[in-house]
């Protein structure tokens, strides 16, 4: 293709920005591979390489853009340690094709391609990623059950460190810190997002349970307002509504979380407000230079 | 907190240290040997084939006195006008003046001065074009701005010129608020750079220091930046008793004022080249001479040479076409070919759009052919293009639909 004006363009590409959204997935895999071991590493490569086989078959004309690696990842890290490599697999390969790529590809996707998997994973098969593991294979409830207690060092340490159980990318808020702190700093992700979104939560957590540490250590709200909420696709592309979009994902899976059926509100409270993103994103349109009122 | 607008790139220090490195570089005069003089549709010549000219000499001039005229910037002989557009002079060698324009004095009225302005053949030099006495003849300026915000990458002339002859300037800003009828100390310069700004600010001339972001220099972003007010899209600044004029073009004011007629400019030649340089050259200097000043690294066939800079600059399509008085940089970049892909909706477009627009709103609009009435709006700065990891020439798809919105609305 040649180029018309401008002639310069940012070194930034579509594949770059995947890459670095990878790297920031490296953290939060790596405590998944320590705390979990080997069958989280099989569930990593599995669900990495089922979504890179899925889009190279979707779409072998065009260039690897790296946006099915991070899909492929977000999924397996938001699936508990047991859930079987079959369904990881066929969930991966559902959000590349169906959930992405039947949508017309990436940017058109109305959901974002993992959690929306991820949903139909819970919902057709709840009983094969309902059960969550601890690090030392006792079936305990999900802290989540416990998150309403006070806190004490006892409960907050395994929670930062990530040696509680969940599912694979939301055991250790330090290293989702870490990955945060990587994508702001590579301008991959506007601080807004996290912020807004965790203190959405913050809010509803604290009006309806009087508690907000371990609620937010709890679960997969670290994960989802640094990885999830933050994904291009579903939010809204003006400053002032992706502010919006966050504090409300934040505080509707604060909301879902207490009183919905599941015991993780995360996945749900995104799928919604990426139907909401197109409504926000025409009501929260820039003010246009040099014009009374929008047209 | 320096002023600024909304919106808007820095560039990355990459960029941002050749754009000093060729503002410290002094100005050559240059002495091609032949010149192509490009005439508009309103321009008619006054010479024919065979006429010897001098210095300062008119080329072509408008038979109903609106544009104002084109003058020759060496001495020599006038060898081809083709289809009354192209005029060639070939040099004698011996650059003399010919009879020039009678000097004003600094108390001249300013009926004087809008009479200067055309007969020196004076417009918009920041590359708008605009004939510089219809924008002073406007009844009520309060307001004048001089523009050296050169804030595309590579361009360093505007800058150079405010600090190598700050003095010359200074002088033509004093002539320019006198011919939009208001007090030299009303008129303000505005630039990114400390040095320019200090040396304008000894001269005695209200200064304004603005951030250093792309396209700061867009005259209504500087007014934007300046005043905090905005321009309404359907009028002009003057309309708003607001002037903005380019340094070069305060410059040519300070000469014409002395009686020469606007025959050079300052160019910068940069780019993928060994030397970047500040010349001061002909009108209609040949663009294949400019270059060479500046000794090119990359071969003709590996390189695209923009009249301009590279965010809103041209493609030269003829290395022998002369330099416009609009001109004030060459630009010389590698050829690269970019991929394009799908928009991925990551919102950097909406974040930088000066305008405030949704560019890749209008751009999926263009190409299912349908309109977007926003479009109007844009300012054809390429923040947008220059953005999208994608690679989608989201600048260009608006400009079509723009052009195509004002012909049919």
């Amino acid at each position: 293709m040649t180029l018309a004006a401008p002639y310069v363009r940012a070194d930034r590409t579509t594949a770059s920005l995947m890459t670095t959204v990878c790297v920031a997935l490296v953290p939060p895999s790596v405590a998944a591979v320590y705390v979990f071991g080997f069958a989280a590493a099989v569930r990593l490569i599995v669900g990495l390489l089922t979504a890179f086989v899925a889009d190279r078959l979707s779409g072998i004309h065009r260039p690897f853009d790296g946006s099915a690696a991070v899909t492929g990842l977000i999924l397996t890290l938001s699936c508990p340690v047991g859930t079987p490599l079959w369904l990881l697999a066929l969930g991966s390969v559902f959000a590349v094709f169906v959930m992405r790529d039947a949508f017309g590809g990436i940017g058109n996707n109305l959901f974002n391609p993992a959690m929306a998997a991820r949903a139909v994973m819970l919902t057709v098969f709840p009983t094969h990623l309902g059960g969550y593991t601890t690090p030392d294979a006792l079936s305990t409830a999900t802290p989540l059950s416990s998150a309403h207690a006070t806190p004490t060092l006892d409960t907050l340490l395994p929670r930062l460190i990530g040696t509680t159980n969940g599912s694979l990318g939301e055991t250790s808020a330090l290293m989702i810190l870490l990955g945060a702190i990587w994508l702001i700093a590579r301008r991959v992700v506007r601080w807004q997002v996290p912020v807004l979104s965790l203190l959405g939560f913050s809010i509803v957590s604290l009006l309806t349970t009087g508690h907000l540490i371990l609620p937010l250590l709890s679960g997969s709200i670290l994960f989802g307002a640094v990885y999830i909420f933050t994904d291009y696709t579903g939010k809204p592309t003006t400053p002032f509504g992706e502010g919006l979009f966050a504090f409300g994902v934040g505080a509707t899976a604060a909301l879902l979380r207490i009183y919905g059926r599941y015991p993780e509100g995360v996945c749900f409270a995104i799928l919604l407000w990426n139907l909401l993103t197109p409504l926000i994103e025409q009501l929260t349109a820039p003010h246009i230079y040099g014009r009374k009122k929008r047209v | 907190m320096k002023r600024t607008f909304r919106g808007g790139i820095v560039f990355p220090s990459a960029l941002q240290n050749q754009k000093e490195t060729a503002q410290a570089s002094s100005f050559m005069t240059i002495f091609p040997k032949q010149l192509h003089l490009s005439l508009n549709s309103a321009l008619k010549p006054t010479v024919s084939v065979g006429d010897t000219v001098l210095i300062g000499d008119r080329l072509a001039a408008d038979p109903d006195g609106k544009f104002p005229p084109l003058h020759c910037g060496i001495s020599g002989t006038v060898t081809a006008i083709e289809q009354s557009s192209v005029i060639t002079v070939i040099s004698d060698g011996s650059n003399t003046f010919g009879t020039l324009l009678p000097p004003l004095s600094k108390t001249a009225s300013r009926e004087a001065l809008l009479q200067r302005m055309y007969d020196a053949g004076l417009v918009g030099m920041g590359g708008a074009g605009f004939p510089t006495y219809r924008k002073y003849q406007a009844p009520t300026i309060r307001h004048l701005l001089i523009n050296a915000c050169e804030c595309e990458p590579y361009l360093a002339a505007d800058v150079r010129l405010s600090i190598e002859h700050s003095d010359t300037l200074a002088e033509g800003i004093r002539f320019l608020a006198a011919a939009a009828g208001i007090s030299s100390r009303e008129a303000v310069f505005c630039t990114e750079s400390p040095t320019a700004a200090a040396r304008l600010s000894g001269m005695g001339i209200r200064t304004i220091l603005l951030q250093g972001r792309y396209p700061q220099g867009s005259e209504r972003q500087l007014l934007a930046a300046v005043f905090g007010r905005e321009i309404p899209e359907d009028r002009f600044p003057t309309d708003c008793g607001m002037i903005v004029s380019n340094v070069a073009t305060a410059v040519a004011m300070a000469e014409a004022a002395h009686g020469l007629p606007l025959t050079h400019r300052s160019v910068t030649v940069s780019g993928m080249v060994a030397h970047p340089v500040n010349l001061f050259a002909p009108i209609g200097t040949p663009f294949s001479d400019l270059i060479e000043q500046a000794d090119p690294l990359l071969s003709r066939r590996r390189c695209r040479y923009i009249a301009g800079g590279p965010m809103t600059g041209t493609q030269i399509t003829s290395l022998t076409s002369g330099l416009p008085k609009t001109c004030g940089g060459v630009t010389v970049l590698p050829a690269l070919q970019i991929t394009k892909g799908p928009c991925i909706r990551c919102g950097a477009c909406v974040r930088v759009c000066p305008a405030g627009l949704m560019p890749f709103r209008i751009e999926a609009a263009h190409l299912a052919g349908e309109k977007d009435n926003t479009a109007t709006a844009c300012i054809s700065c390429g923040c947008c293009s220059y953005v999208c990891p994608a690679k989608r020439n989201l600048a260009a798809h608006i400009g079509e639909a723009r052009q195509e919105m004002r012909q049919r609305p």
